[in-house]
C-alpha cells in the first residue's frame, strides 16, 4: 500500500516531461524520504529473495534523494537500480526500466533517466530484435529528452539510430518529427559532415518545398543545405541555394546609394573593357562631389568663425564650444557629419580612379589620387579597409616605380591594417606578404601598370 | 646542322615577345561577396544563461570570429564585453555553432573576419 503510494504520487502526466529543460530540480515533500527510506530498508533485508523489489524501491528513493539536493546519493541509488534490472534482461525488467526512466524524466532527473532509457532500449532491443517496435519508443523518449536537455553531443547519435528505426518503418519527415530532422540536420553540419549534410537538406527540402505557407523553414533548409555546399567548397552550389533563399525572403533589396551605385557602374565598365568610360564617369563625379564638399567646409568654417571668432585658421575637426543651444548644436553635429560622410565619399572615389589609372599604367596620375584619398582616410578612418588597400595599391605603384623603401613602409603599414580586418588567409593579406617578400628579395616581379593600356 | 639548329633557337629567341606583365588589377572593380550569417535562425543569440539572470546582469557584447571559405567559424573573440563574464561566454560558446556564408572574390570562397553583436536585455 504505502508503495502504491510512492510510485502514484510520483508519476505525474508524462505529456508534461516533453517540456522540461532538466533545469529546475522539482522538491518533494519531506514526508516521503521517510516513507522512502523505510521502503528501501524492507527491500533490502528481503534483497536475496526479491532483487527487482530492491531496484525498484532504489530507485523511488533516488527521486526523492535527488529531490533534497543529494545528488550523490541519489546517483549511487540510481546506479544500483540499474544494475540490478539490467543482470537480468527480462520483459518485467524492462517494463521496470522503462517506468522508472518516465519518472526520472518527470522529476528532471535527466542524466539518470537518459541512462535508464539507454539501457531499457538496449535491452528491448536484446530481448525483441533490432527495430522492434518498444524499442522505437524507447528511442523517441531518449532523443526527446537529449533535445529538450540541448545535449547535442548525446543528442545526434541517438537522432541518427531513430531515423534508421523510422526508415525501418517507411517513416519521412511529417509535421511531428520535422524538428528531429532539423537538428540532425544541424548536427551533421557541426560535426562537419558535410555530403550527409547535403543528403539530408535535400530530404526536407523535399518535404517543406510541396507545402505552401511554408516560407521561413523552406529558407532555413536552404540556408543548410548551402552551408553543406560551402563546407565542401562547393561554393556556387552553395551559392545557387542562397540565393533561392533570398528570393523566397520577398522584400527586395534596398537601393544602393550614391556612393556605392556609382562605384558599381564604373566597375561594371571596367569588367567590359570599357576603362575610359569609366574614368570618365568617375572624373566627372568626383569634381561634382569636391565641390560639394567645399560648400559643406564653407559653411561649417562659417559657423565656426561665429562661434570661435578668434581663431585665426578655423578648426573644424578640432573641439567645438560646449553649452550651445539645442538647434545650434544639432545643426553643427549635422554638418560635421554630412562633411566626414562626404570626405569619406570622395577618397573612396579618389581611390577607385586611381586604381582604373593604376590599371593603365598612369602611374603619375595614380599616385596623386593614391596620396589624396589616404591623407583623408588617415584623419578619418586610420584602421579600415579602404585605407589599408589604398596603402597596399601605393606600395605596388611605388615598388614599379622602383621606390622599394617607401613601397615597403607602406606594405608593412598596409598588412597591419588589413590582417586584423581580414585574417592572416585572405587574398589580400597574402598579396601585401607576397610584395613585402618580393622587396625583401630585390626582385622586382612582374612590373604590373607600367604598359599603357587603352 | 648542330650550328644551324642552335641560330636557329637563338632567332627564335630574338624573335620571341616579351611577356605581357600583368595590369593591376582594380580591386573595387572585382567580383566579391562579404559573406555573413547565413540566416537569423542559424546564429541566433543563445538563451540568458540563468546565473545572469540571477543576477539581473545585462549588456551588448561584440565580438570578432574567422569565417574560413568552408564557413567554418574559429576563433572567436570578444572585442567589446558587456560587462558580464557569463554572458560574454554564452555569446561566446553560440558562436561556434554558427553557420556562415563565406565571404569570396571572383566566385572563389575567401576567409573573413567578421563580427556580431548579442544584445543582452532584461525586459
Amino acid at each position: 500500500m504505502r508503495r502504491l503510494a510512492l510510485v502514484l504520487l510520483l508519476a505525474p502526466a508524462w505529456a508534461a516531461a516533453a517540456q522540461h529543460e532538466c533545469m529546475t530540480r522539482l522538491p518533494l515533500p519531506p514526508a516521503l524520504e521517510a516513507t522512502a527510506q523505510a521502503h528501501y530498508a524492507r527491500a533490502q533485508s528481503k534483497a536475496a529473495a526479491d532483487p527487482a523489489a530492491l531496484a525498484q524501491a532504489a530507485a523511488d528513493l533516488a527521486l526523492v534523494r535527488f529531490g533534497a539536493y543529494d545528488k550523490a546519493g541519489a546517483d549511487a541509488l540510481s546506479d544500483q537500480a540499474v544494475q540490478a534490472w539490467s543482470a537480468q534482461p527480462s520483459a518485467a525488467h524492462l517494463a521496470a526500466l522503462r517506468a522508472a526512466a518516465r519518472r526520472h524524466y518527470a522529476y528532471n532527473y535527466c542524466d539518470k533517466a537518459a541512462l535508464l532509457f539507454q539501457t531499457a532500449f538496449q535491452m528491448s532491443e536484446r530481448l525483441g530484435g533490432e527495430y522492434n517496435d518498444e524499442a522505437f519508443a524507447l528511442l523517441n523518449e531518449l532523443v526527446e529528452l537529449y533535445l529538450g536537455a540541448r545535449r547535442w553531443q548525446e543528442f545526434q547519435p541517438a537522432a541518427v539510430k531513430l531515423l534508421a528505426y523510422r526508415e525501418q518503418r517507411g517513416l519521412g519527415p511529417d509535421a511531428a518529427s520535422e524538428a528531429l530532422y532539423r537538428h540532425v540536420l544541424r548536427g551533421y553540419l557541426r560535426d562537419e559532415q558535410y555530403k550527409t549534410a547535403e543528403q539530408a537538406a535535400q530530404r526536407l527540402l523535399a518535404y517543406w518545398q510541396p507545402q505552401p505557407g511554408k516560407g521561413p523553414q523552406l529558407q532555413e533548409t536552404l540556408h543548410m543545405l548551402a552551408a553543406a555546399y560551402y563546407g565542401q567548397l562547393r561554393y556556387e552550389e552553395g551559392e545557387q541555394q542562397y540565393r533561392r533563399s533570398v528570393e523566397l525572403g520577398g522584400a527586395p533589396p534596398a537601393p544602393p546609394s550614391r556612393g556605392p551605385a556609382l562605384r558599381m557602374r564604373m566597375a561594371a565598365l571596367y569588367r567590359e573593357g570599357r576603362v575610359a568610360q569609366a574614368l570618365e564617369q568617375g572624373q566627372a563625379a568626383l569634381a561634382g562631389w569636391r565641390q560639394e564638399r567645399a560648400a559643406l567646409t564653407a559653411e561649417l568654417t562659417r559657423q565656426r568663425q561665429a562661434l570661435v571668432p578668434g581663431e585665426a585658421a578655423p578648426q573644424l575637426d578640432g573641439a567645438w564650444p560646449t553649452g550651445l543651444a539645442p538647434e545650434r548644436a544639432a545643426e553643427v553635429n549635422q554638418l560635421l557629419a554630412r562633411r566626414r560622410a562626404q570626405r569619406l565619399a570622395v577618397a573612396d572615389l579618389e581611390h577607385d580612379l586611381a586604381e582604373l589609372y593604376h590599371h593603365q599604367g598612369q602611374l603619375a596620375p595614380a599616385a596623386e589620387l593614391y596620396l589624396l584619398a589616404q591623407e583623408t582616410y588617415e584623419q578619418l578612418a586610420p584602421a579600415s579597409l579602404a585605407a589599408g588597400q589604398t596603402l597596399a595599391a601605393l606600395g605596388q605603384l611605388y615598388r614599379v616605380q622602383g621606390r622599394r623603401e617607401a613601397a615597403r613602409a607602406l606594405q608593412q603599414r598596409a598588412l597591419a591594417v588589413l590582417q586584423p580586418l581580414l585574417g592572416e588567409a585572405h587574398p589580400d593579406v597574402l598579396a601585401c606578404s607576397v610584395e613585402l617578400q618580393k622587396l625583401a628579395h630585390g626582385a622586382s616581379g612582374p612590373l604590373e601598370g607600367v604598359e599603357r593600356r587603352p | 646542322m648542330r650550328l644551324s639548329l642552335s641560330l636557329l633557337c637563338c632567332s627564335l629567341s630574338l624573335a620571341a615577345p616579351a611577356l605581357a606583365a600583368p595590369a593591376y588589377e582594380p580591386k573595387f572593380a572585382r567580383e566579391q561577396e562579404a559573406g555573413g550569417v547565413l540566416g537569423p535562425s542559424l546564429c541566433a543569440q543563445p538563451e540568458y544563461p540563468r546565473a545572469a539572470l540571477r543576477y539581473e546582469e545585462s549588456g551588448v557584447a561584440t565580438y570578432r570570429f574567422k569565417v574560413a571559405p568552408t564557413g567554418r567559424v574559429s576563433e572567436p573573440k570578444v572585442l567589446r564585453s558587456s560587462g558580464s563574464r557569463t554572458l560574454d561566454e554564452a555569446g561566446l560558446k553560440a558562436l561556434e555553432d554558427c553557420l556562415m556564408r563565406p565571404a569570396s572574390i571572383k566566385g572563389l570562397p575567401v576567409q573573413s573576419v567578421q563580427h556580431i553583436q548579442f544584445v543582452w536585455r532584461l525586459d
